[in-house]
């Protein structure tokens, strides 16, 4: 599975948001009604999905799905160099 | 004579308590050790020598001068190790007397020539020189060499504090339906505190004093000897023997042989006992210490990266100030919280060493909230209670927050990996 594909997974899991409801537009706080904890619940399963870290306040500034995703992204790829 | 206070280097023996305060400044009985000295010894402190990124606070909350030996020569002084629990067998008569506990210097009395002639900027050298023309003597001030000792000694040290202050009596309003149990003279309500019906203040096997503006409502035991400082709260429960809570603390559960150094809540249910809990600690609801082993074997602490014995069978957290625990959260016995961590609950037993400005969630420390964001939020939490976090208090923790990365990354990268096996 791609990067994007295993993000869209975690969110559908820990969110518990409905598959065809997650654009890369789609808002953490606005359309899924995410709290801090709910946060820190996705950026814990991230990071043990791509044994990546992700600083909270870095998660925090990801506000929409695509932005988390190409984060991500970012991330895995700095770790395989 | 005139009174110096002073840190020397097992100052950090006290951490996490002591990283954002002097030793001098952490409680034993009814206040902070340097304010109780100066009471005992009936000196006011005229100067105090800490830790260099302590300074501007200190000097700002002692309002004398901090780090600086300016002037010093004009006078006799003593200097008092700020890690003294009782500063007894101290003549004020005598001069050029050093009192040692074992290698550490508990006090020396100085003439004015002996410190005009060694006094310099470098305070350490400037001991060391005093230090050289002093009769030295074992001394029987106490010597506290870790938080634990602070706690273990408190009941006592409130009972002295209890004398030394010759205030008792109900001073202020008890409401008809509270109750003295034993000698009413080992009980002192402030004038402005207020005590509501339903209250138990069993004073049977040691004082309690409520300070100023304390008010305690129904459905709460405490027992003696405690303090009650001023402004705090008790919101039902048993608040054991051996605690000092407060200023401006509000407290429910159960509390027993704890030091709440101020501004901080508990207050739901939940056990904090043998515990030193910092400055604007929020414990969640349910938050619970073990301080006793299952096996009765005595407890270790993790201190600065590594195991210490306390050959204490009953010790419980030290929390930092500014952490923060969710609802439910179990801390181990002999647990160290360094300051502004957020401790989120996994259901299990939390790690012992859970360093500064991280986050333990589900059990594994993780970076933390973002020093920015962790400021803010500690402004917004002080400022409730009308208290400025300045540039002088974010510089201090900006100091800790540097001075702690190496632990915090190390430890984040140690439960990165066992993830990665699990």
């Amino acid at each position: 599975m791609s990067v994007e594909e295993r993000m869209i997974k975690i969110i559908t899991d820990v969110l518990g948001v409905e598959r065809e409801k997650i654009t890369m537009d789609a808002r953490f706080v606005e359309d899924f009604g995410v709290e801090s904890i709910d946060t820190i619940e996705l950026l814990a399963a991230s990071e043990e999905e791509f044994d990546i870290e992700i600083p909270l306040e870095d998660a925090e500034k990801n506000t929409t799905v695509g932005q988390t995703i190409e984060y991500v992204k970012r991330r895995v790829k700095a770790k395989k160099r | 004579m005139k009174l110096c206070i002073f840190e020397d280097e097992k100052c950090e023996d006290f951490y996490p308590i002591s990283l954002t305060r002097p030793v001098f400044g952490l409680k034993l009985g009814m206040e902070e050790l340097y304010k109780r000295d100066s009471r005992l010894l009936g000196l006011k402190v005229e100067r105090a020598f800490c830790r260099g990124y302590l300074a501007a606070t200190s000097r700002k909350s002692m309002g004398i001068p901090v780090n600086s030996t300016e002037g010093m020569a004009r006078d006799d002084w003593l200097f008092l190790n700020g890690r003294s629990m009782n500063p007894i067998g101290i003549s004020l008569d005598e001069a050029d007397v050093a009192g040692m506990r074992g290698q550490d210097v508990a006090f020396i009395a100085a003439s004015k020539q002996t410190v005009k002639k060694h006094l310099c900027a470098d305070f350490k050298l400037f001991l060391e020189g005093l230090l050289k023309d002093c009769d030295r003597a074992e001394a029987d001030t106490g010597l506290a060499a870790h938080v634990w000792d602070l706690v273990l000694r408190n009941s006592q040290a409130i009972a002295e504090d209890y004398r030394s202050f010759r205030r008792s009596g109900i001073q202020g309003e008890m409401a008809d339906g509270s109750y003295v149990v034993g000698d009413k003279e080992r009980v002192y309500v402030a004038p402005t505190a207020k005590v509501d019906p339903l209250v138990v203040l069993d004073a049977a096997n040691g004082p309690i004093y409520l300070d100023e503006g304390v008010r305690v409502y129904p459905h709460t035991r405490v027992e003696g000897p405690s303090y009650i400082g001023k402004d705090s709260q008790l919101v039902g429960g048993k608040i054991r023997e051996g605690c000092s809570i407060g200023p401006v603390c509000r407290v429910g559960g159960e509390v027993e042989e704890s030091i709440f150094q101020g501004y901080s809540n508990k207050y739901h249910d939940g056990f904090i006992g043998h515990s030193y809990v910092g400055e604007w600690v929020n414990l969640g609801a349910l938050t619970t210490n073990s301080d006793l082993k299952n096996d009765y074997s005595t407890v270790q602490v993790f201190l600065r990266g590594r195991l210490v014995e306390t050959n204490l069978t009953k010790v419980g957290s030290a929390i930092g100030d500014h952490v923060k625990t969710a609802i439910g959260t179990l801390l181990n016995t002999g647990t160290v919280v360094g300051v502004m961590t957020v401790v989120m609950p996994s259901g299990e037993v939390s790690p012992k060493n859970i360093p500064s400005f991280c986050l333990l969630h589900r059990n594994q420390i993780r970076g933390g909230l973002g020093f920015d964001n962790l400021i803010e939020t500690a402004g917004k939490a002080m400022s409730r209670r009308g208290v400025e976090l300045g540039p002088d208090e974010i510089a201090v923790l900006k100091h800790i927050y540097d001075a702690t990365a190496e632990e915090r990354e190390s430890l984040i990268r140690r439960d990165r990996r066992k993830r990665a096996r699990s």
